[in-house]
């Protein structure tokens, strides 16, 4: 994950903080900071006015160990980070957990698991239209489902009962806007994907929020979700340039992949705006 | 009085709107259109959960989730009866009835109608909200059904 901060130095104190047991190692750049975790990283990319899509809920977890998330809550909320507790719909997230906002206003998940073997737990996307954004990220990125929320009559009931003061389910995962039918506030879950990608995830969920929308030919920023693939740059580049992902059947929408290619490393967006940047291996092309 | 030139859809409500199109989809051979309810335009004017889009045959429909739990009628045919009747040919009936099996769902039939009617035979099942159907063969299945669809 990439994610931009407006001061290296302040990120990286609450980074420490937040990493401490997992046994990475820091990088230093001329604009960032990267945190390696085996496979797993996390780029702080230095920026004067950092973008975070935190209105809308966009938000990384990291596994903190154990045991640990409320003491690591309880001393960032000391040092003056602002804390909030609360649950997602993921079965993995029924319970309350801490999410901490870093100096930059990310959104910083605590997930009480053992992070030797994986740091990042998962990424929260908003996006602006959660059947196009089934389509990319499961049959064009090859994600598994692994589950979904919102789509019952079981989850409309829950969200009254968030709108009763009753469920403390994160912001982004519920809305009462007002019906443009019954003309009053109705409590409604966002429709939202888990997305399996190797022990990690990506949550998607439909938002109430406008994002804001980089221009079409801008394919690379952040913030950034890397994904790792065994194909080569040769190999993906070609499925990219072959996949066409569009939700309506009924209607060819040219639902290509734009994408840039720089040595190893794929990007592109999602339908939302959000930038994906596919790592893959190096491997050499066979003459 | 209006004029109505034609029947554009149903909505049926099913608690679990992607179980709901799955069952259309495996059993009926529901074809998906689309999604609506499924946009931040949408979540702004209040929709709540996302809807599907499914069609068969000439027939569109829209499943959407229950506002509140509803109980299943104790009855496979529903609370009084009522259904859509949806037909194939005479030929693809037995394949329907084998389909239904093969995938356990609970139905009622093969039952055979009067000689003098218009209907051969029906199986009579429900969808997973509770929603009763019935699927049969036409005896009369030669003649045009709808004069006014064939008018156009």
């Amino acid at each position: 994950m990439a994610l931009e901060v407006g001061d290296l130095a302040s990120a990286r104190a609450l980074y420490d903080e937040v990493f401490r047991g997992a046994g990475g190692q820091w990088e230093k750049t001329t604009k960032s900071l990267i945190y390696r975790r085996g496979a797993q990283r996390v780029e702080l990319v230095s920026s004067r006015r950092p973008r975070t899509n935190a209105d809308a809920g966009q938000h990384v977890a990291f596994r903190v160990g154990a045991g640990r998330v409320s003491a690591l809550a309880e001393s960032l909320s000391k040092a003056g980070h602002e804390v909030n507790w609360w649950r997602e719909d993921h079965p993995a997230e029924q319970e309350m957990t801490a999410y901490v906002t870093d100096p930059s206003g990310n959104i910083v998940q605590l997930v009480g698991a053992d992070p030797t073997d994986v740091l990042v737990d998962h990424v929260g996307v908003p996006v602006e239209n959660i059947e196009d954004a089934e389509v990319f990220y499961l049959q064009g990125l090859g994600g598994n489902l692994d589950g979904y929320f919102g789509w019952t009559t079981e989850h409309v009931m829950q969200s009254r009962a968030w709108a009763a003061g009753d469920d403390p389910c994160a912001p982004w995962t519920r809305s009462a806007y007002v019906s443009f039918r019954t003309h009053k506030p109705t409590p409604s879950p966002a429709a939202q994907i888990f997305a399996g990608f190797g022990p990690s995830y990506v949550a998607v969920y439909l938002t109430g929020k406008r994002l804001p929308e980089p221009p079409e030919e801008n394919l690379r920023g952040t913030p950034r979700l890397i994904l790792q693939t065994p194909a080569s740059a040769d190999e993906a580049s070609s499925y990219l340039a072959g996949v066409r992902v569009s939700a309506v059947r009924l209607t060819y929408d040219g639902g290509q992949i734009p994408f840039e290619r720089d040595g190893a490393d794929l990007f592109f967006r999602d339908r939302s705006g959000h930038f994906v940047q596919l790592a893959c291996a190096n491997k050499e092309a066979k003459p | 009085m209006a004029e109505i030139e034609g029947l554009n859809h149903s909505g049926l409500s099913v608690p679990n709107v992607r179980e709901g199109e799955d069952f259309y989809e495996r059993i009926l051979g529901a074809e998906h259109c689309n999604r609506i309810s499924v946009s931040t335009a949408d979540v702004r004017h209040g929709r709540s959960v996302p809807h599907t889009c499914n069609v068969l045959g000439d027939y569109l429909f829209v499943l959407f989730a229950h506002r509140n739990k509803a109980p299943m009628p104790e009855s496979p045919r529903g609370i009084d009866g009522a259904r859509h009747g949806f037909a194939v040919s005479r030929a693809r009936f037995t394949e329907i009835v084998e389909r239904a099996r093969e995938e356990g769902v609970p139905f009622e039939g093969p039952v055979t109608h009067p000689e003098a009617g218009p209907l051969g035979e029906s199986i009579y099942f429900t969808d997973p909200g509770g929603n009763f159907m019935e699927v049969c063969w036409r005896r009369d299945e030669e003649q045009v059904y709808n004069p006014m669809i064939a008018d156009r």
